[in-house]
């Protein structure tokens, strides 16, 4: 039997994961609707199934389905200032069937807002609009270099406190043993999903760093459990083995890209023509490394922290010094970031970013503008010059550091 | 009559002239003002009040946006454009310090670009919880509200004593009872206290320590009284939103014969609505008042009691309808407003959904709609 690739291999892992999903709700199994960078360990430890509305509002998207869902939800009074992942999913709701299929409906909602405050208020309306509990995780913001211990307490708190819920909510005790064995997978998940996006550092880069938006679905819904061990085992090794025989992605690797942010999910191809027609490769991208969280597996304390450490969680000196060590690792040439009209807990900080990166490391930057899912907010035209501009400003700045050598 | 006019009048200049009053305070006291950010930074205005220092809040204003734009989107709300605009063109030269609070997302970035364009500002982040109902963000809170009294007490060079914050409680306690008395007696003077000037007297709040506004406070309720009550013939309505700016929309309400008789505006009532409850230990106090405190877009609230506060104000105040003043570009009213509208909707109570933005070019699309809107309620 030939082996699997890992990007057949996640097309079928991520179906047979939404049809158990379907089954085990049908079957009785509590099923929660769970925000994307959320502790799910201490759900897998009580055999709820998760499923993520972030998820499949990009998956709506990618099958053109979101205008459809957002229009339904323009037409309750929702802004379409506001993010379209919610707009998709809140359409979703009314609509309960969409191009990328049905989500079991919840039984609870968990929601974390170490990724923005957007998924509080979002959340909030689910819980009224469905009428199921919601367990809020709050993970307060780091303004500061370090996360302090006072956040971490409240953070451990709320764990205690949501373990109760969970008792409630089952009629069951909560099971520690399943919690550690869930966070001693999600560890090791972590660290291979780490190791496989490290590879992109390798010349040439052996893989097309747009395919992690699609292994990213995994990581958010089976950290902690043993089928994302073993499909990032998968995909680890088979990039081991296309580095050691020294193969590329691209035959002749121009351009080194990274990425920022969250890809136009309705027009993947218009990412992929920008950079394959130029010879440029992305690299890698600030967005998959939120899913890096090591943390002590017997520590509520230690998983507190990795948690609340992401990125996005944290002051600009921390990002700058994030991104500043991507380019580096990844040996970067230009970086793209995508001003997401969608994500404000992002985008007001990039304008900044983009000129204090390029000054830092004197690579080019730029910013380009778009929406995760609503094709409104984004033209091609525009994107493809904002691209080319950046791929000449490296031009210049190698053509500039020839002459002085 | 008089009396009343003048102390108004009063108000209203302390309301236009924030930079004047901030810079008169510091030559009064040679002491030091900090910026507090909306929507809440009810808590760490205390603490500086205990530090020795005046908070004055920073809801924007009026100004064009240039050097803003290099820093923010277009899809920005306008008052943290007018909060850019005034840090990069000086404006807030005399602002010691800045408190932010984790308002939304676009207040997960103000913070950082403050630091990054005045590093010399120190800005202190405040971090709200949403589990604020539970012991552990009460707890919580607490210890943020000592680390950042810490940090406050360094700015001034004044330690805060537990003494000296419960008795900048106290002084706070009172200018959110003396608030609430002069809105309750504002409409039984309607004529006098148009939109305008309802809405002088509580900006003027954010720029002046609260022991003179309360003294005027006082004094205006004093005049009030002495005045005899205004039977209101025009319409009455509750208005909702993160604030009511700019000045002309206010003067339009005037304009149609319509009357603000009941807010829930974060500038406004969401401010002084929820006293602080007593108790021993000062920084729980700050604590639990945030946790007692309901209805605001920005702050966690699963069960989503806006709705039923809005209609609360109207039955109390025999209000006739119910104005939406949508900030543009505010992601966390945006959130809201369904509800509230399918709420009002189904207590049948006539609403309006005005976008409103600090820097409007033209604000006769507002006019229509606002004309339109007293024009329902009159046929009602
Ligand atoms: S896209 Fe941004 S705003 Fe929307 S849910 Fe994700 S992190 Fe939050
Ligand atoms: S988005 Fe809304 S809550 Fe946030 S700063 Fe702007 S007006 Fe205030």
């Amino acid at each position: 039997m030939t082996k699997l690739l890992a990007k057949d291999a996640v097309k079928i892992i991520q179906a047979e994961y939404n049809a158990n999903a379907l089954e085990a709700k049908e079957r009785g199994q509590l099923v929660a609707w769970v925000t994307s960078i959320a502790p799910r360990e201490f759900l897998e430890a009580m055999d709820i199934v998760t499923v993520y509305p972030e998820n499949h509002a990009a998956a709506i998207a990618a099958k053109k389905g979101s205008m459809e869902m957002m229009n339904i939800a323009e037409s309750m009074g929702y802004s379409t200032d506001i993010c379209s992942y919610a707009r998709t999913n809140l359409g979703y709701v009314e609509a309960g069937d969409s191009a990328a299929g049905k989500l079991p409906a919840p039984d609870l909602l968990v929601c974390c807002n170490n990724i923005c405050n957007t998924v509080t208020k979002w959340y909030e309306i689910l819980s009224r609009r469905l009428n199921v509990p919601l367990i809020m995780i709050d993970m307060p913001f780091s303004h500061e270099n370090e996360v302090h211990d006072r956040a971490i307490d409240y953070m451990v708190g709320q764990f205690q406190h949501m373990i109760g819920q969970l008792e409630q909510i089952t009629g069951k005790p909560f099971n520690y043993d399943r919690l550690h064995e869930s966070m001693e997978l999600s560890n090791q998940a972590s660290l291979l999903w780490k190791e496989a996006a490290d590879f992109g550092s390798a010349h040439p880069c052996p893989f097309n760093g747009i395919d992690f938006f699609n292994y990213m679905a995994l990581i958010v819904c089976m950290r902690g459990n043993e089928k994302a061990v073993e499909f990032f085992t998968l995909l680890r090794d088979e990039i081991a083995e296309k580095v050691a025989r020294g193969e590329g992605y691209l035959e002749n690797e121009k351009y080194r890209i990274l990425w920022d942010g969250i890809p136009f999910w309705f027009n993947l191809k218009a990412m992929f023509r920008s950079l394959k027609n130029y010879d440029a490769c992305m690299v890698g991208s600030t967005y998959p490394d939120n899913w890096v969280l090591p943390y002590d597996v017997h520590d509520l304390r230690s998983m507190a922290r990795a948690y609340t450490s992401i990125f996005i969680n944290r002051n600009f000196d921390y990002r700058i010094k994030n991104m500043t060590r991507l380019i580096d690792k990844f040996d970067v040439d230009g970086v793209i970031f995508h001003s997401n009209r969608s994500c404000k807990a992002q985008d007001f900080a990039q304008y900044a970013m983009s000129r204090k990166i390029s000054d830092i490391t004197g690579v080019p930057t730029v910013v380009v503008d778009g929406d995760q899912n609503d094709p409104r907010s984004f033209s091609e035209a525009q994107y493809e010059t904002r691209v080319q501009a950046l791929y000449e400003m490296i031009d210049q700045r190698r053509a500039a550091a020839s002459v002085r050598r | 009559m008089d009396r009343v006019k003048r102390i108004l009048g009063q108000f209203e200049n302390a309301a236009h002239h924030p930079g004047q009053m901030v810079r008169e305070w510091k030559q009064e006291t040679g002491r030091k003002v900090v910026g507090c950010l909306p929507v809440h930074s009810s808590g760490a205005e205390e603490l500086i009040h205990a530090a020795g220092m005046l908070p004055v809040g920073l809801w924007g204003g009026q100004t064009t946006i240039s050097r803003a734009s290099e820093y923010l989107q277009a899809f920005c709300c306008s008052i943290m454009k007018a909060v850019m605009e005034f840090s990069l063109t000086g404006v807030y030269k005399d602002l010691d310090a800045y408190v932010s609070p984790n308002t939304c997302d676009t207040m997960r970035c103000i913070p950082l670009l403050l630091k990054e364009t005045n590093p010399e500002v120190p800005v202190i982040g405040l971090v709200l919880p949403d589990n604020r109902k539970i012991n552990v963000g009460v707890d919580y809170l607490a210890e943020e509200f000592k680390s950042i009294g810490e940090s406050l007490s360094e700015i001034s060079g004044q330690k805060i004593t537990p003494d000296a914050l419960q008795n900048s409680i106290a002084v706070f306690n009172q200018h959110k009872g003396l608030m609430n008395h002069f809105l309750t007696l504002a409409n039984e003077h309607l004529d006098i206290i148009t939109p305008y000037y309802r809405h002088m007297v509580i900006k003027s709040s954010f720029f002046m320590t609260k022991e003179k506004h309360s003294e005027w406070l006082s004094q205006l309720i004093d005049a009030l009284e002495k005045t005899p009550s205004y039977p209101w013939s025009g319409k009455k309505v509750v208005v909702t939103g993160i604030m009511m700016e700019p000045d002309s929309i206010l003067n339009m309400l005037a304009d149609y014969n319509l009357a603000v008789v009941g807010d829930d505006l974060a500038q406004g009532s969401r401010q002084f609505r929820t006293p602080l409850p007593d108790g021993d230990d000062p920084y729980v106090r700050l604590a639990q008042r945030f946790a007692d405190f309901e209805g605001c877009a920005t702050v966690h609230d699963p069960v989503k009691l806006r709705g039923t506060i809005i209609k609360d104000l109207v039955t109390d105040n025999q209000a006739d309808g119910v104005l939406v003043m949508m900030m543009k570009f505010c992601d966390p009213e945006e959130y809201d407003y369904p509800y509230i509208k399918m709420d009002l909707e189904d207590s049948n109570i006539p609403l309006l959904h005005v976008e409103i933005e600090q820097q409007m070019d033209s604000v006769e699309q507002v006019r229509t709609r606002l004309q339109a809107f007293a024009e329902m309620l009159r046929d009602k």
